[in-house]
This record gives C-alpha cells, structure tokens and sequence, in this order.
C-alpha cells in the first residue's frame, strides 16, 4: 500500500537545541498512529511540521505525494488543536461553515445542511449550532473542533492530545467516535496523546519521540523494548492496566 | 465532466455514480441532477462501478435527492460500490437528519412596523438598563478603591512600588513624546486661529492671552487625559480583560490575593499620579507653542512674549488646570479597570469591552471638565 504521509530525514532545531534527527517513518491510510513521547521531545513540533506551519532545518513531508512546504491549500489534512481553536466570534455552525464557505461554490442553503450533518456526525445535539464557542463545555468544544476539520473530508486528521482535559466516559466516548469515523470514513489520524487507554484501545501503531529519534511500532513491540523511558512508561503504576494487554 | 448517467426504463431506473463525488464537485453535481425527478418508480438501483471517490458531503446530497423515495418507502439498491463508499453512505444515512424543507420555512423575514417599534423601545430600554448597573457598578468600584487605598495608607508595606512604577512609565514617560507634540501643535492652532480673528479688531496682541489662558486652564489637560484615555484607558481594559479570560483574575483569588489590590490599585495610583505630572508637560509645550506662533507670525519677542503672559496669567490659572487632572485620572482609571474585569466569554468581548471603556473615560472627562467649567466660572476663580 502506498503510504499517505512520507517523513524523511526530518530535522528540526532550535538555535542548538536539536529537536529532531534525522526521522523517518510512514503513515498508511486508514490507520491510527498514536504519538508519545516526554515533555520536550517535540511532539507538537513535529505536528505542526508536517501540517506545514513549521519549516523544518531540513528534510522532507510528503501528503499524498504532494510536498506539504509547497501545497498548503490542498485541504487533504484536518487538524484538531488542543483547547480547540474554534473561531470565538463565530457560532458552531459558522465555524464549521467557515471552510466551505471559503473553498466551495455551494450555496448557503447547502452549506448549512452541510454543516449540520458534521455536527450530528460528530454526535453533538443539532441545538448546539447556533451557540458560541465559550458557551461549549470542554468535551462539546473538542467536537466541534472535529467537525471543523471535517469540513471538507479530509483524508487525514492531525489531533493534539484529543481527549485531554475530558473526564473519563468523555474521553472514552471521544476515542471511540474517532476510531468510528476512521473505521467508516476511511481517513487516518495522527495523534498526540498521553491518554494510555486511547493509546491501547484505538491506535494501530504507536510512534514514540525518544532520543530525538522516532521509533513507531505496535503496542506489544514497544511494550518489549528494554530503553528506559518506555519501560518507565509502559510498565508505571499508571500503565499497570496494560499488563493484560 | 459527466458525474452520473440517468436510465429510466418502465418503473425502474438506474444511477451510474462516476467520478470523484466531493464536496469541491457538489455545486456540479447539483447542477447535473437538478431535474432529477422520480415519478412514479419503484425501484432505484444505484451503481457504484466507476465512482472513484466519495465523501460525507456528496453522501449527504445522494441521500437528499433519494429522500422521496426514501419517505414512500423504497429502498435503493447499490451495487458495485466499493466497501469504504458503502460505509459511509450508510454512516450518512444513519444520522438523525432533521428535514431540511421544514427548517428551511421557519427563517421568515417580513417587516412588522411594530416590531420595528418595538425592537427600538425594547433596545432604548435595555440600554438605558444597561447605564444604570455601569453606573452603580463604577460608583462601588470607586468605593473599593477608596477602601484599599485606605488599608493601604495604615499599611504602606504592602504597597506595590514595583507596580506602580512600571505603570508610571508606561503610562507617563512613554507618552511624553507624543502629549508634547499634541500640545504644541494645539497652541499652535489656536494662535493661528486667534490671530486671525482678532487681527480685524488690530487687537492680535491678545493672541498671547487666548493660547495661554485656554491651554493652561483646559485645553492643556483635557488634551492630556483624551490622549491617556485612548494609550492606556484601552491598556487597563484590555490587559485586564485578557487575564480575565485567562482565569489569571481567578487564580490570584483563589492564591489569597485580591484582584483589586494586585491588578487595579496600582494602575489607578500610577495614573493618578503621571495624569497631572503629564498635564504640566502639556502646558510647558503649549506655551512653547503659543511663543513659537507669536514670534514667528506676530513678530512678539521672547520678553515682550513673556511679560504678557504674567501679566493675563498668574498660578491660580495653572493650578485650575493642574487640580482637574487627578480627577480625570481616576475617571479613566476606574473605568478602563471596571471594563476589563467585566469582560467574558471570547476575544471579541475584550475588544467590545475595550471600545467601550475608551469611549465612556473620554465621554466622562468631558463631562466632568464642563461641570469644573460651570463651578468655577460661578465662583469667579
């Protein structure tokens, strides 16, 4: 299968704090890839690199074959920050109009029926279109930030730490309706996370930022790697659950 | 590009999908089957085979054109699609979609002379409301602030220097540049204007008394405080409004501090104490300017220019503009604190409070100097 995001060599530096060295790895449609890593070690960085908000010291981001430091209006990737991002003057609705406005020629009648079918998508209630983005609780903020990226069925979803500061059956129900829309769309998603129960229930593969290096693999090849770090994070008191895995 | 081949045989008809059906294709599509109509069919098969891409967009469209044979209870059948277009399409379907045609008939637009009306008395109302509580809000601001300056006369330790001295040079030294130029323009103007009117009376010699008298009795401070109301009125509201936001306010209260005395006494002393310090800069450059005028175009020099000008204005001038000065600075000060706190919600409403607090600070301080205005000249001071 022919990968849908190609990193190669990528390196990212800060005056001489170097970042990345050298990573090189592939994303596959239709899978989720979880990334973790600890504080420091470039997470978002590397987020915002193959988005293309960041240009890399050197090193290359393909997307679908296409070099993401030239196509940056492709619309082939949507992107879910943390605390959402969600436009504060503009209701749900117009949030997630905002795209289709921009880049189709539909008309508003369509454009709203559009917006409106994102928003059941994502399971929030029809009424929460014509609140603003402060009126949202952090859970409702999260999906309606999904459904903004969804916007114009992109092939795939960059999310930074989806299902942090969500309680736990919101977490949970946030995971699952990723891992719906990734079984059912077809898209895949690249996703920063700390939360161990999304790490092992909806990701395929795990890449782990360690040593300014990347190292992906599946939960149980990570969970027999002897480096520290993970064995510190995997086999913690807070991962003690996992064991059964 | 053709999307899709229509074939309609007897009760039967046949939807040959092709292409990339996307929300980029959709206005196309809805252009290609826009007289689509299924009169009176009983079976829809819809075919898959050389449909390349198909998203949730173009999934809900085919879903809304088949939705009257969906309500008459006729089922499409698909076939040759491929397994990930199948699942969305049935994801698509599955949703609880309202109808469009009934949401579509609720956003009536007619004009109602008494809503007009009404809108309007309502509006005049909520806004008048809305003065009220502003009003009551800044009179229990102003008697906080008396409160903790109080406490913190009996406890000047606690005073924050540091604080306050940051917001004199931000407030003070840093707008010296520009309260300089503005006066000196001003007086400049003023003479001009003087001169020229009062030169068909062969009387420009009272140019000097005009510039001096307007500059050191108004027009010194209130350009002053119009300038600071506009550079750090908006400050206040706006660095406060985004700590607000930011749960900043919050978290100084729950760590035992009060918001008050950390973020809004220092402000209100550090401009209480630069308005007036400015005010005099402002009368020092618009004499500058008055003598500037006089020299140039009536031809006074430095002494005759000087001696006049003790002569129309003494100390008491000076001071019934300095004395005005504190009372302007706790004006803006007050209001341009009371509108940050209040802001909440969004970004926009930081902005909104912003606006709001540079237009009531200046509104005020007109105000407040036409009231000195009436007093004193009552008073014959």
């Amino acid at each position: 299968m022919k990968p849908l995001i190609e990193v190669r060599n990528l390196v990212n530096r800060f005056d001489n704090n170097t970042v990345h060295d050298g990573l090189d790895f592939d994303i596959f449609p239709g899978e989720v890839v979880g990334v973790v890593g600890g504080n420091g070690t470039g997470k978002s960085v590397l987020l915002r690199t193959i988005v293309g908000l960041q240009k890399p010291v050197s090193g290359t981001v393909m997307i679908a074959g296409l070099d993401v430091s030239v196509h940056k209006e492709k619309n082939l990737w949507g992107v879910l920050f943390q605390k959402g991002a969600l436009f504060s003057n503009l209701t749900v609705i117009e949030n997630i109009s905002f795209q289709l406005r921009e880049k189709t020629t539909l008309s508003a009648d369509d454009i709203r029926h559009l917006a409106l079918m994102k928003i059941e998508l994502v399971g929030l209630p029809v009424s929460a279109g014509p609140k603003y983005p402060s009126e949202l609780s952090g859970g409702m903020t999260k999906r309606a930030a999904l459904a903004r990226a969804l916007a114009l069925d992109p092939r795939i979803l960059f999310l930074d730490e989806p299902t942090a500061g969500l309680d736990a059956p919101a977490a949970e129900g946030f995971d699952q309706l990723i891992r719906d829309l990734v079984d059912y769309l077809g898209i895949s998603v690249f996703m920063i996370t700390h939360d161990l129960d999304s790490l092992s229930s909806i990701c395929d593969r795990i890449a782990v930022l360690i040593d300014r290096k990347i190292k992906m693999g599946t939960l149980k090849d990570h969970l027999k790697d002897k480096h520290p770090w993970l064995q510190e994070y995997f086999h913690g008191k807070r991962a003690r659950f996992m064991e059964k895995v | 590009m053709q999307y899709c081949t229509v074939q309609a045989e007897a009760a039967a008809v046949t939807l040959r999908l092709q292409g990339h059906w996307t929300v980029f294709a959709l206005p196309e599509i809805e252009k290609e089957l826009t007289g689509l109509r299924f009169n009176n069919i009983r079976r829809v098969v819809l075919d898959g085979k050389k449909l390349e891409s198909f998203d949730t967009s173009a999934a809900w469209y085919l879903k809304a054109i088949l939705s009257p044979l969906h309500k008459a209870g006729i089922m499409p059948e698909m076939h040759h699609f491929k397994d990930g277009h199948i699942k969305i399409f049935d994801k698509i379907s599955n949703l609880p979609l309202e109808d469009g045609e009934r949401r579509r008939n609720r956003r009536t637009h007619t004009l109602h002379l008494n809503r007009v009306f009404r809108h309007v008395v309502v509006g005049l109302g909520r806004h008048m409301v809305h003065v009220w509580k502003d009003l009551c809000r800044g009179i229990e601001f102003w008697g906080a602030f008396l409160v903790s300056l109080a406490q913190r006369i009996f406890h000047p330790k606690n005073l924050r220097v540091q604080s306050i001295v940051f917001h004199i040079n931000e407030i003070g030294i840093k707008a010296i540049p520009i309260i300089a130029l503005m006066a000196f323009s001003i007086a400049f103007v003023m003479g001009y204007q003087g001169a020229f009117q009062l030169q068909k009376f062969d009387a420009t010699v009272y140019t000097i008394d005009l510039v001096v008298l307007s500059i050191l009795r108004e027009m010194g401070v209130l350009i002053t405080a119009i300038m600071v109301a506009g550079r750090s009125g908006s400050a206040f509201a706006a660095q406060l409004g985004t700590m607000k936001l930011n749960e900043e306010v919050d978290a100084l209260r729950t760590m035992g501090s009060s918001p008050f005395e950390v973020l809004v006494l220092p402000r209100i002393l550090a401009i209480l104490i630069a308005l007036p310090l400015l005010t005099i800069v402002a009368d020092t450059f618009g004499m500058l300017g008055g003598y500037v005028f006089s020299s140039s175009y009536l031809g006074y020099s430095y002494v005759q220019f000087l001696s006049r000008m003790q002569e129309v204005a003494d100390m008491q001038q000076f001071y019934v503009g300095l004395f005005k000065a504190p009372a302007f600075a706790i004006l803006i000060g007050i209001v341009g604190c009371m509108q940050g706190l209040q802001a909440r919600g969004s970004a926009e409403d930081v902005g909104h409070k912003t606006i709001t607090a540079v237009v009531q600070s200046i509104f005020l301080v007109i105000v407040a100097d036409a009231i000195f205005s009436i007093i004193l000249t009552k008073l014959g001071i």
